[in-house]
């Protein structure tokens, strides 16, 4: 396996969502090859990174008119 | 008015499945939580289906109403999640269709998401398959340092609007939102195989922001 086949299945890699044979022909690349092993898992770390993420917290004021909004539906 | 509540500290915060009862019961302190929970992302979710703010903060607001109208109804054949975010998408891309038909020409013309295959730049590897240049090395220390005292959500969402809208949508469903692969197809209708091409692209450049973050913390 050459660098570029390495990188395009890296995504379907990281999420385990390659088939054995593909997975152990990746691992063996990335056993000798810095470059791809580098490359992998930024896109791993990526992928953690955004499932991380913090949102905003909701402002106070639009918190308690949503509820307010709920709380005059149910009537 | 808001009360200090002991139940609502992040630590001791209920699960979704654990609020399912309290939401059935009409609870509004569960609703609250859920609200708090969830609404900034929701809001998100729908504006990935074209929607101003406004329009999707509306947007959500109804499906907050629906939520709660049919929450007895619910069978938790899905996660409550799930349920909840495929009711935002339906009304956001309802929405979404009624502002269209009183959008003006230039609003209307639709943005490209042509096929760019792998999404890796055409001189990203040699004629050999080997890396034209090595990919700059970077870490999990360095992009947490790049990542520090940011507003990286705000960072994050302005890469993403820059996204094709499906990249964008399988990005934000797969990895910020984590569903996966079956729920994902279930929300946008896009099989597997599709969401593995966009989602793939996407995470090349988010990566590249992400790249850049940890480049800039590293100058600092
Ligand atoms: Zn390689």
């Amino acid at each position: 396996m050459r660098c570029r086949e390495a990188a395009e299945q890296a995504g379907a890699f990281v999420d385990a969502e390659v088939s054995g044979r593909v997975r152990w022909r990746i691992r063996l690349h990335l056993a000798t090859c810095r470059n791809c092993r580098r490359f992998v898992r930024q896109i791993a770390l990526t992928r953690d990174a955004l499932g991380r993420l913090p949102p905003p917290p909701l402002d106070a004021a639009r918190e308690d008119e949503l509820v307010a909004a709920l709380r005059e539906a149910s009537r | 008015m808001r009360q200090a509540d002991p139940v609502m500290t992040a630590d001791l915060e209920p699960s979704d499945d654990l609020l399912l009862p309290r939401l059935r019961l009409g609870e509004e302190a569960a609703f609250r939580i859920l609200v708090r929970r969830y609404h900034v992302r929701l809001v998100a979710i729908a504006r990935g289906a074209h929607l101003t703010r406004e329009a999707a903060e509306e947007a959500v607001q109804e499906a907050w109403i629906a939520v709660m109208r049919n929450i007895a109804g619910f069978e938790a054949r899905s996660s409550l999640r799930t349920w909840l975010t495929g009711i935002v998408l339906n009304i956001a891309r309802k929405a979404s269709v009624s502002a269209r038909r009183t959008a003006t020409f230039a609003e209307l013309t639709p943005r490209h998401d042509e096929d760019e295959g792998s999404g890796f730049d055409a001189d990203a590897f040699l004629a050999d398959g080997h890396w034209r240049e090595a990919p700059w090395h970077w870490s999990e220390i360095d992009l947490e340092r790049g990542l520090a005292g940011r507003q990286v959500w705000q960072a994050v969402e302005a890469a993403i609007a820059a996204l094709p809208p499906d990249e964008a949508a399988v990005i934000r469903h797969r990895d910020i939102e984590g569903f996966g692969p079956r729920e994902t197809e279930e929300l946008l209708g896009l099989g597997e195989a599709r969401q593995r091409v966009l989602l793939d692209r996407a995470r090349l450049k988010i990566r590249r922001v992400f790249e850049a973050l940890t480049r800039d913390a590293a100058r600092a």
